[in-house]
């Protein structure tokens, strides 16, 4: 629609964001920060072209003043650039191998089994059969991650999924790698060195130095697990390599409020970041959410000062990132599509990722898995035995799914400053709600987001070039030394 | 008519301006409240009528009030942006995944 004025409007959106200023984003994902005076004169077409936003709202595309076809072409590019998960499909395939697990974790999300519920062990034929459903998707990026409980108590099942995608893979010649979940306490020498001679990554779960760490991951048999897991870190290390292990935090209000030192056992132990994760609703976390859980608001103010704690660390010469910023600050300072599937738009849930039960049953998200541990079957899309790849990826729940997580069009999303880098998760929004829309207000989910990106928008208004550097030293994953030569 | 507020046992009544506020925009800036208030907007002939009353124990302040009429403002703000960009969105999302021939979308459209 042409305006009375010497510029054309192009989309975007706008929120309060600091007192009287408002932050604008447009569809290319470039932000401006603007007086809501000036905001008002942008949109209604009387904003003068000497105005000190001029220039900056025309080189971020949210005005033009000449030809509009080459303008959206560019943008639609940079769209197109952002949504690129979308024509990958799914590449992430979870195969839960088992629901046995020797821990006893008082936050576990999947309500895990003992050690001797063996009939909830994933068999070798459906192991085979969940890969061989994996091997139909167009993604040539392939995933397989193992999942528990434990999956290293389901050995067999691990060793059949493995081979049998590496024979498959010979013809079909995708981008393959694994990953394994594992609390690594029941790891051994043999089964660390099958894990090096089949390339398979190891991400763990480290909660903090022993006195946190034990306090909610615990044997079953009873005891605490730090020692054991800093023996078998060291193990895996030596034989699989010291980079292909990572490590998961998980906060309670055991260690929410001390994330610094948390944060010093990481730095302490040689992992080169930490995803700073709160509390999921599943399971018994939720269960025993009154004594672990704590308010989103608590948990982002904890976020912050551990987020200057690791800046500060960075700057003063320790190279530790934090993952969760560094995708957002990704989204926020490049164009491109960052593959977290737990934030995208739509869901990644079923499109990017998707969850081979121990059964059979194939779900939209591990979360939906957990939503099944907790008695609600309404997400499981088929079962490899029963159903085509057709039926299951192209069925009604993933279809729902899609088509009501695109937060382009959710109420409460779609005029959201943040919209452009942030996206919906459907299965938490029924838990939450009932509907798999969901509802924003009241939403932890979006609580929890909303705080952090108004955490890094601040830092990115401050415009501090050594916090900068520090976020590009992040997102580019090179040497902040590097990043500061560059910059001079 | 100017906005007019009253306060009654925890709760708000707030007349709004037609001329000032369009309904989708009063109905938007409710939306954000669902969660701790019930909110009833009822067209009158003059305007609007709005009344603020809280599920449980949360207040209905005259801060509150102050904020969900500025949220009006920006609301209304947003459906005067829409109005000038919102074909130009549906451009860019399918031309993002279909390309088209923009130019002569563009005059098509009078975008």
């Amino acid at each position: 629609m042409l305006n009375n004025a010497s510029y054309t409007l192009l989309p975007f959106q706008f929120g309060k964001f600091d007192g009287q200023e408002y932050l604008a984003v447009n569809e290319s994902g470039e932000y401006h920060f603007i007086d809501r005076t000036d905001l008002v004169s942008l949109v209604n077409g009387s904003l003068p072209p000497e105005s000190l936003h001029f220039d900056d709202l025309r080189s971020k595309q949210f005005i033009v003043t000449g030809s509009m076809a080459g303008i959206l072409d560019m943008v639609a590019t940079r769209y197109r650039t952002r949504k690129h998960f979308i024509s990958s499909f799914t590449a992430l395939h979870m195969l839960v191998l088992t629901v046995r697990c020797n821990q006893d974790c008082q936050y576990c999300q999947v309500s895990a089994e003992s050690d001797e519920a063996y009939q909830y062990d994933m068999t070798p034929e459906v192991a085979k059969k969940s890969v061989e459903m994996a091997f139909n998707s167009p993604n040539s990026v392939m995933k397989i991650e193992f999942q528990g409980g434990e999956p290293t108590l389901n050995w067999t099942a691990l060793t059949s999924a493995i081979e049998h995608a590496e024979h498959l893979n010979v013809t079909k010649r995708k981008q393959l790698s694994f990953v394994i979940c594992t609390n690594l306490t029941n790891m051994n020498k043999e089964k660390l060195e099958y894990l090096r001679d089949h390339n398979v990554d190891i991400s763990t779960s480290l909660d903090g130095p022993r006195h946190l760490h034990d306090k909610n991951r615990i044997l079953r048999k009873g005891g605490g697990t730090y020692d054991i897991f800093i023996e078998k870190l060291a193990a895996a290390r030596e034989i699989c390599g010291y980079d292909r292990i990572s490590a998961l935090m998980t906060t309670t209000i055991d260690n929410v409020d001390n994330m610094k030192e948390v944060v010093d056992e990481y730095i302490g132990l040689g992992f080169n970041g930490i995803f700073l994760r709160s509390l999921n609703p599943y399971g018994l976390a939720a269960e025993n959410a009154p004594k672990l859980g704590y308010s989103m608001k608590h948990f982002s103010i904890k976020f912050e000062d551990t987020l200057d704690y690791i800046i500060e660390l960075n700057l003063k010469g320790t190279s530790f990132s934090e993952y969760f910023s560094t995708i957002l600050l990704s989204r926020i300072l490049t164009p491109f599509s960052t593959g977290f599937v737990d934030l995208q738009s739509p869901s990644g849930a079923g499109i990017s990722g998707v969850i081979y039960d121990y059964n059979g049953d194939v779900y939209p998200a591990d979360e939906a898995r957990m939503l099944s541990r907790m008695g609600v079957n309404r997400f499981i899309m088929g079962n490899v035995f029963c159903d085509s790849y057709q039926d299951i990826f192209g069925g009604a729940v993933l279809r729902e799914i899609v088509s009501k997580s695109i937060v382009e069009i959710m109420p409460g999303c779609s005029s959201c400053m943040y919209r452009a880098y942030c996206g919906a998760d459907p299965i938490r929004s029924y838990l939450e709600t009932g509907d798999v829309m969901g509802k924003r207000p009241g939403s932890s989910f979006c609580e929890k987001n909303m705080a952090i990106f108004e955490i890094l928008f601040k830092k990115l208004k401050q415009n501090n070039d050594d916090v900068l550097d520090v976020f590009w030293a992040w997102i580019t994953r090179r040497p902040l030394k590097e990043v500061k030569r560059e910059n001079i | 008519m100017a906005t007019n507020i009253t306060y009654e046992n925890n709760a708000a009544s707030i007349s709004m301006c037609q001329k000032t506020y369009e309904k989708d925009a009063i109905l938007a800036a409710a939306y954000l409240l669902t969660d701790q208030y019930h909110i009833q907007v009822n067209e009158m002939a003059s305007g609007f009528h709005v009344l603020i009353s809280s599920k449980g124990s949360a207040p209905v302040t005259s801060a509150l009030v102050e904020s969900f009429i500025n949220e009006c403002l920006d609301e209304q703000l947003r459906i005067t942006l829409d109005k000038r960009s919102g074909k130009i969105r549906d451009l860019i999302v399918e031309h993002a995944f279909k390309p088209l021939n923009l130019q002569k979308k563009l005059e098509e459209s009078n975008a």
